[in-house]
This record gives structure tokens, sequence and C-alpha cells, in this order.
């Protein structure tokens, strides 16, 4: 009986998300302020306890969903991530989710036009492993992302070095390439959905 | 502390042929020195830097147990040891002011230069080498003034008192043993909470090497911090079961129980709690494990109890489950009465802690920015300065 994560990701219809559910805020206005903490970020702006602030933001953000869910608010989907010691038949755990992301974050660069060639570029621009996405062109841009990552050629073999490289998986947690695989195409289907129902998404990450 | 200079004391200077590489103040001339020269005073002043002589003196209440003055050296990356005084009483164990001093210092020197190395000056003293010798079983001759890590860091390991078990846990992750020693020491994490975030698969790289940016690593970083709190969270739990008074020195003791599968813990005494904030109820030497629960929304309360409850029954065999809660619960007054009376019904052992998941957010962002600190060994040579003095 060990405690693990699970994460539930919640695909939030666009009206929640701007105009929120009886008495529950729209998740528009965390993310707002979210947003802005990234954007300076990116460029570099580095203010004390900007870190703080995001990580309260994506708390609040958490809560709010899951107060919708209770509440029975309309939420389009929701995909549950298992937790570590659950077996896999349900789809990819959680822990595959996270070595996938890890993995992509710190190795993995698409190719990409820059107007004479494709070079390979990094993602400091992508939202690659954020725990929301707003609808629109954010929940697509991630989208396309998947997608080019899904049409590498080595996709298995990335999978394969994940497994065996990411911190994730350094203390005891086991998981196939094909697990990750599966997580990454998994996350696609999803953000797929969100992007024909135009939803944003959240990942509640809870310990069980 | 009032000390006047005794002028008849010179300094020693040494007789042989090395007197002129080798030439130490008295250690008592050093310590008054300090004293009385130091740039801090009552009415204020500069506080020494690194690579100044510091006095420190090691007190139990009004027993002053050791003083010694040491300085970061730069270009050795040791730490100096110019004058050491310490003295036994009766009150304590043997070696105990000895042993206070040691880890005094040898935190120091890593702190100071990530190091573990230190030079007594006027050679290693008696009482720590019979430390040494007592703790690690190596033998160090009278005539050596500099301790290696070879020697120091086996011995931080042995004054920290983390088990082997641990030990070599916390060497299959690529964490240096002593970083991890220095850190429980310092206070920012417990043996008890590395435990757990081993138990709970949680690389101990991104605690000890490398943290997940909140920002740029979002997920990663949540799960982290989601483990972190829950660990406190349990941390709090026991200290209540341990119920130590005010003023008192004992309490119930609670141990770990070695080579269990999940964090599981005994108690030579029985743990009871009865009140509207906890009901538990353990007997003597019955090992009992902790389920913590954590809230993302207060409207979450009831189903999280339902699910703690379910995951009650989990537990292995022989061993009971006691669910422990953050303060949350408690405020909200509608749904907290629900959640209460629910838990009251099953009768299971429950336990409210005295902190809400806003506070044990903040703790934990707290505790990584004093670990991220120390990770940066340029940081550590840049800026030497206790920015979260306790």
């Amino acid at each position: 009986m060990s405690i693990s994560t699970q994460i539930s990701s919640y695909l939030v219809p666009r009206s929640l998300w701007e105009r929120g559910y009886g008495s529950t805020a729209p998740l528009a206005l965390p993310v707002r302020d979210a947003m802005d903490i990234e954007r300076r970020w990116r460029k570099g702006v580095l203010i004390r306890n900007e870190g703080k602030r995001y990580a309260i933001c994506c708390k609040r953000l958490q809560g709010m969903v899951r107060e919708l869910a209770i509440k029975g608010a309309p939420i389009a989907h929701v995909h549950l991530w298992g937790a570590d010691e659950e077996a896999d038949e349900r789809g990819p755990r959680s822990v595959a989710y996270l070595a996938a992301m890890e993995y992509l974050r710190g190795s993995y660069g698409p190719k990409r036009w820059d107007g004479k060639n494709f070079v390979r570029a990094n993602l400091k621009y992508d939202r690659l492993e954020a725990i929301f996405h707003p609808p629109g062109e954010r929940l697509l841009a991630h989208l396309q992302l998947l997608e080019q990552v899904l049409s590498e050629a080595r996709l298995s073999e990335m999978c394969g070095y994940a497994v065996r490289k990411v911190d994730m998986l350094a203390s005891g947690s086991v998981i196939t390439a094909v697990e990750c695989e599966a997580a990454i195409r998994e996350r696609h289907k999803l953000i797929a959905m969100g992007v024909e129902r135009d939803c944003g998404l959240v990942d509640v990450l809870d310990l069980v | 502390m009032e000390t006047t200079i005794r002028p008849e004391l010179e300094p020693r200077r040494n007789t042989d042929s090395e007197e002129a590489l080798a030439w130490v103040p008295d250690a008592y001339t050093v310590f008054c020195d300090a004293l009385n020269f130091t740039s801090w005073t009552v009415e204020g002043g500069s506080l020494p830097q690194r690579g100044d002589w510091s006095t420190y003196r090691l007190a139990a209440k009004d027993i002053i147990l050791g003083v010694v003055t040491h300085r970061y050296n730069a270009t050795t990356r040791a730490l100096d040891v110019r004058s050491y005084f310490c003295g036994e009483h009766p009150l304590f164990k043997d070696l105990e002011a000895t042993r206070a001093l040691v880890v005094m210092l040898l935190c120091q020197a890593f702190q100071t230069g990530n190091s573990l190395e230190l030079n007594f000056e006027q050679g290693v003293p008696l009482d720590v080498r019979t430390l040494i010798e007592e703790r690690i079983g190596k033998i160090i001759s009278g005539h050596t003034s500099v301790l290696r890590r070879e020697t120091t860091e086996p011995l931080f390991v042995s004054l920290s008192g983390i088990s082997s078990r641990l030990e070599a846990r916390i060497k299959d992750h690529g964490i240096g043993v002593g970083t991890v020693c220095y850190q429980i020491f310092r206070g920012t994490w417990t043996a008890l909470q590395v435990n757990t975030l081993l138990d709970r698969r949680i690389p101990l790289a991104w605690l000890f090497r490398k943290t997940p940016h909140a920002v740029g690593n979002t997920v990663l970083y949540m799960h982290l911090v989601s483990h972190l709190c829950l660990a406190l969270l349990e941390e709090y739990a026991l200290k209540r079961l341990e119920n130590r008074q005010f003023g008192e020195t004992t309490s119930r003791r609670v141990s770990v129980v070695e080579g269990a599968s999940l964090s599981t813990y005994v108690a030579e005494q029985a743990l009871t709690v009865a009140s509207d904030d906890g009901w538990v109820d353990i007997p003597p030497g019955s090992p009992f494990t902790l389920v913590p629960l954590l809230f993302h929304a207060t409207a979450e309360m009831e189903e999280s109890v339902r699910r703690g409850v379910a995951r009650l029954r989990r537990v292995p065999e022989g061993t009971r489950g006691v669910l422990v809660l953050p303060m949350d619960i408690l405020s909200d007054a509608a749904l907290g009465t629900e959640s209460l009376d629910l838990l009251k019904s099953t009768k299971a052992d429950w336990l409210i802690v005295g902190q809400s998941m806003a506070q044990l957010s903040a703790e934990v962002e707290q505790k990584l920015a004093i670990t991220a600190e120390q990770i940066d060994e340029n940081e550590v040579d840049a800026a030497n300065v206790d920015k979260h003095t306790d």
C-alpha cells in the first residue's frame, strides 16, 4: 500500500473556463496570472518568489477544477492516469506520463523551419509539461508539438532511452518503453479531443 | 562573556625546526583576542565573514561545554580551527560535548566550502581522536592536524544517526551522504522524511541536486511538492503522537520499523489521543502506518475522507493505519462537520495536525529554497550568507 501519484486530466469546456460555474470563479482568472508569470520567466525576468506565486496559481486551479467536478459541472471528459502500483491494463500510468514529459523536456528538440532550413529547436517556448492548457491556440500548439513527437521515426528508441535515463525512474519505479510511448499517444489523443471540443485542459495530481 | 587577557601567557612558540612554518599562537590567546577584538559587540557592528576568525560557544542552558575559533580557508578549502576547548560535564554522556562541537565544525566546513576538511592548527585534540576511534574505528595520530574527507565523511554520517540501510539507499541515488547529513543537522529535512520520500520513489536528486523548476517543469515540480507536503504532514502527526510536554526532554518514543515495505512505526508506550481533533488508540509495540490525506478544495474533503478510509482497508495485516488530515478540515464549518462525523463513524484511528495545506506548502517552498542554496557550489563560494537564519 505505497502512496503514489495519480493524475486526473480534466477537459473543461470554454464556457466553464471563461465564465465559471455556480459559485466557482472562471478558471481564466488564475490562468491569466500564471500565464503572465510564464511569459516573464521565458523572457528571463526573474522576480523573487515568482515560482512560488506560479505554484499557488496552479494549486488554486486544481482546486477549482476539482470543485467543478464535485458540483457536477458539465466537464467534457476526465482521463485518469493510474497510480504507480496499479496494473497498466487500464492504460499507461501516471509515472509513465511523468517520465515521458521529463525526457521530452530534457532531451527532445523538434525540427523547425527557421526560414532557410529545418533546425533542431529547443522547447523553451513550448508548454510541454504545464499542468494546464487554455482552450484555443495554446492547446492547438501543444497538440502540434505532440504530433511532431509522434511523427519521429526514432520514437521507440527515444522512449527506450527515456526509461533508462530519467531521474523520475531512478528510485525504483519500473516502466517499459512501450508504456512510455503509450503515455505520449494517450496524451496526444486527449489533447486532440480537447481541441475538437474547444476545451481547456487541467491536470490534477492526487496522492493515493 | 567577560574575559581578561592574562599578560603572563605568551603565545606558545615551537622550538623545533618547524618554527617558521608552524608558529601558532596559544589557543587561550586566540580565544581571548577573538572576544576582545571582534567587530561584533553588544552595541552592534558587523558579523565576521567566512574568511575571518569566528568564535562559537557551545552551551546547554548555563553550562558552557565548548568554545572554538575557526575560519574558512579559501586556499585549502578547509576549515581552520585555531583554538578548541571542550569540557565534559556529568550531566551529559561521555564525549557528548565533543560530538556536538565536531558536528558544528563539520556543518560549518560543509556550508562554507562544500568540503568536510578540518585543519586543527594545534593538532587534532585527544577527545576528537577518541570520538573518531569510537565512532568509525579509525586511529588518528596525535601528530595529525588535518582531518581529510575520507575520515570526516563517515564520521559525519555516524554522528547524524542515519541507519546503514538509509545510507545505502541514499548512495544508490548518487547523492553524497554528507549533503543529506548536513541538511538533516541543519534541520531542513529529517532522516524520517528522507526515508519516507525514498519509500514513495521520489528521486533524491530532485531534492539535493536539481529541483524541477516550478514554471519550466510544472508537473514534476507539483509531483515533488505534493510528496514533500505529505512527508511534512506525517512528521507533524508523529510529533503529535509522541506528545512531548512543554519543559520535558523526553516523550513517547516512536521509531521506524526497519525493512518494512512501507513506512511503518512502532512505539514502546501506548499512543492515545482522544479529543475533538483526533482519536488514536494504539497499544504498546503495535506497528502502525500513517495514511495522510491532502485536499485540493474544501468541497473535496468528504470524498477524500472516504478514499482515506478505503485506503485504511489496504493496510497490511497486523499493522494499524492512522488517517492523518491537515487542519483545513476544521476550517469549513458545514463540510468539516460532515467529514468529521464520517471519520467518527468509521471507528478508525485518525488525527488532525495543526497545519493547513497552505502552511505545509509554504514550509515546503522554504525548505526547498534552503536546500537549493547549498546545491550550487558556486553559490556557496560566491556568498556564504545564511539567508534563512533559524
